[in-house]
């Protein structure tokens, strides 16, 4: 367990470092000038340029992703252009409301989509299976700029249910979580669908029905547990879809998340914001792909961690 | 009066113009603390039969079209879902073919255990606990406790029959239905398993319907026989006269298609030429007539009917000489 352990940490400093060198390649090709942004319209050309001197900008790509590193590994993220503020503080202010999110909408989707799947799985191949299908099917399709904006147009406006934006109580955070939870609801609900039916093919369901068990319990006992497995393995990987989404929908409804954050930062071109969202967001991927690994073996015994 | 009895059985799959008659007017009983054998070849609707006679098939796809189903003094085809729960794992107990996949893997082999009875029973967790320890017991598994906590994986396929055939048993039914219990395991642990039965039946009074293709088996265990070609019974009668002198050409030819120590090495073993026909391409007369030696227009034309006395019965018209 404990060289497991060890293996996981040293792959994910890997990844880490993989992450850091393409974003910060990519920030680099990018045309936009974080000099020129930061300086402002009305700056001199000297004045730019001191401002890129000091932040060693003017270095050549090795020599700027090298003093990077460095600092990383010294836990040191850099400071946001913009805000003059340390990035590890700008971004852990903004992560508890991140979190507090992707919980509310991983909760969206399971409670939805594993409803849905079952559903329909249990009545397969009859109409309501196929009206449950469709839906799902509007749930992964649809963009989530769209899903957030038809949301807040009917809940928020129309209806006046719930606020149009804020963050702080339940109500607010009902409808970016149902934004963010509509598109890994609308693939669980496939999924869960398709290993539910493949399970209830088995020979142990036929000994659960043998007994005597009733069909709720056959198919929430005998069958729910066999059929998580694939879904458990997503959840995993659903952190790194969670990530991006979070930019779009916290941007929509106003969600002082890490989401926001990256978004305000690609605009001004902020780059050690950029790249602390995207580190954070990095290590969330892996974190979320190591408690799926820690959880299988708890509802599977056959998987053992080695 | 018989323990089970089933009465004019038919039973299809599909529905509208792919609907295909699979078992077609069967009848047989089972008596208190005595076993039938249902034999047959693979996809002769042997356990199409025995899990629709029951009700145990899920419909759909299947669709018991006829059938007096009797269990003691109630029609199980007349039992709604809820009442039938009540006798599955109670009154009918099932052992199935595959041990090794009939177990949930995700759950203990004790709760799986402790479920047979709970379902049935209103006792507490130690009772059921107690009770189950000494069903394990009977079943001929040692250190019980230790099986308890362990998962179906862990087990042995030989382990895994005990364990399945523990909680078939769990609530002492009059019924035992075995759909080939035997047939996934290695010779060995088949006369264990055959042996442990046995005794079960003989101690517990209960009536034992087996399904097997394994003549072997037949004989060995069981009192009554009914041979199952094509969804219908061709034969049926006490083990000793259809192994003594089988009537049906089809059983003859199983029973000749048995390799004998006395058999030349290298000699072309003896078969049944032809193929099963499958359901829908079943003819008008006698299912067998295309595979048969002694075939005449009549087996072509008409369906020969049950014939003969109580104890021996078959269904053709040109039977072997007893």
């Amino acid at each position: 367990m404990t060289r497991y352990l060890l293996g996981r940490i040293a792959q994910a400093v890997l990844l880490l470092i993989g992450v850091s060198f393409i974003t910060f390649l990519l920030l680099y090709i990018l045309p936009a000038d974080p000099a020129r942004q930061i300086a402002g319209r009305s700056a001199t050309p000297d004045t730019v340029e001191t401002i890129r001197k000091q932040l060693g900008l003017d270095l050549p790509f090795h020599q700027q992703y090298g003093r990077y590193l460095t600092n990383l590994a010294q836990g040191d993220l850099g400071r946001s252009y913009a805000q003059k503020t340390e990035v590890a503080e700008i971004v852990a202010a903004r992560l508890p409301a991140t979190l507090l999110l992707m919980t509310a909408a991983i909760t969206c989707e399971l409670i939805i989509g594993l409803g849905i799947g079952i559903f329909a799985a249990v009545r397969q191949g009859s109409r309501s299976d196929s009206g449950a299908m469709v839906l799902s099917f509007v749930g992964v399709s649809t963009p989530q700029f769209v899903a957030g904006i038809l949301m807040l147009y009917v809940f928020a406006v129309q209806l006046d249910w719930f606020p149009v934006g804020g963050y702080g109580e339940f109500r607010h955070l009902v409808l970016p979580a149902l934004t963010l939870g509509m598109l890994g609801a609308g693939w669980y609900s496939r999924m869960m669908r398709s290993s539910m039916i493949e399970v209830l093919t088995q020979d142990y369901i036929r000994t659960a029905r043998a007994k005597g068990a009733s069909e709720r319990r056959v198919i929430l006992l005998h069958a729910l547990r066999n059929a998580l497995l694939p879904i458990i393995a997503m959840i995993g990987i659903d952190i790194g879809l969670f990530m991006s989404g979070a930019v779009v929908v916290e941007s929509v409804f106003g969600w002082p998340g890490i989401g926001q954050l990256a978004w305000q930062a690609i605009q001004q071109v902020d780059i050690p914001i950029i790249m602390g969202v995207t580190l954070v967001a990095a290590v969330a991927i892996v974190l979320g792909n190591l408690v799926a690994d820690l959880v299988a073996p708890l509802v599977d015994p056959r998987i053992r961690i080695r | 009066m018989a323990l089970f009895s089933v009465e004019d059985l038919a039973v299809s799959f599909g529905r509208g113009a792919s609907r295909v008659r699979v078992v077609d007017g069967v009848s047989f009983s089972v008596d208190k603390g005595r076993t039938l054998g249902i034999v047959g070849e693979s996809g002769c609707g042997k356990t199409v039969t025995v899990m629709s006679s029951i009700r145990l098939l899920p419909s759909p796809p299947s669709h018991i079209d006829s059938g007096r189903l009797r269990l003691g003094e109630v029609d199980l085809a007349a039992l709604a879902p809820k009442a039938l729960r009540d006798i599955w794992g109670n009154r009918i107990g099932v052992v199935f073919q595959d041990p090794m996949t009939s177990l949930n893997p995700t759950y203990t082999v004790g709760f799986q255990l402790r479920e047979a009875l709970r379902l049935h029973r209103r006792m507490t967790e130690t009772e059921a606990h107690a009770e189950v320890l000494r069903m394990l017991d009977r079943v001929g598994i040692n250190a019980p406790e230790r099986r308890l906590t362990q998962y179906p994986h862990e087990l042995s396929g030989g382990l895994r029959q005990r364990v399945l055939i523990a909680m078939a048993l769990m609530c002492g039914p009059e019924l035992l239905i075995a759909d080939e219990p035997t047939t996934a395991l290695d010779v060995t642990l088949q006369a264990q398993i055959l042996d442990l039965l046995r005794s079960l039946r003989d101690e517990l009074g209960m009536g034992i319907l087996l399904v097997t293709h394994d003549l072997g088996v037949v004989a060995e265990f069981c009192d009554q026989v009914a041979v199952m070609y094509a969804g219908r019974i061709v034969e049926s009668a006490g083990v000793k006269s259809l192994f003594a002198s089988p009537r049906h050409p089809y059983t003859h030819g199983l029973l000749a298609s048995i390799p004998r120590l006395t058999t030349e090495k290298g000699a072309r073993l003896a078969a049944i030429e032809g193929m099963v026909p499958a359901p829908g391409e079943r003819p008008a007369g006698c299912a067998f007539a295309q595979r048969c030696p002694r075939a005449q227009i009549r087996c072509r034309e008409e369906r020969p009917e049950l014939v003969g006395d109580a104890d021996h019965r078959y269904a053709c018209f040109h039977p072997v000489s007893a």
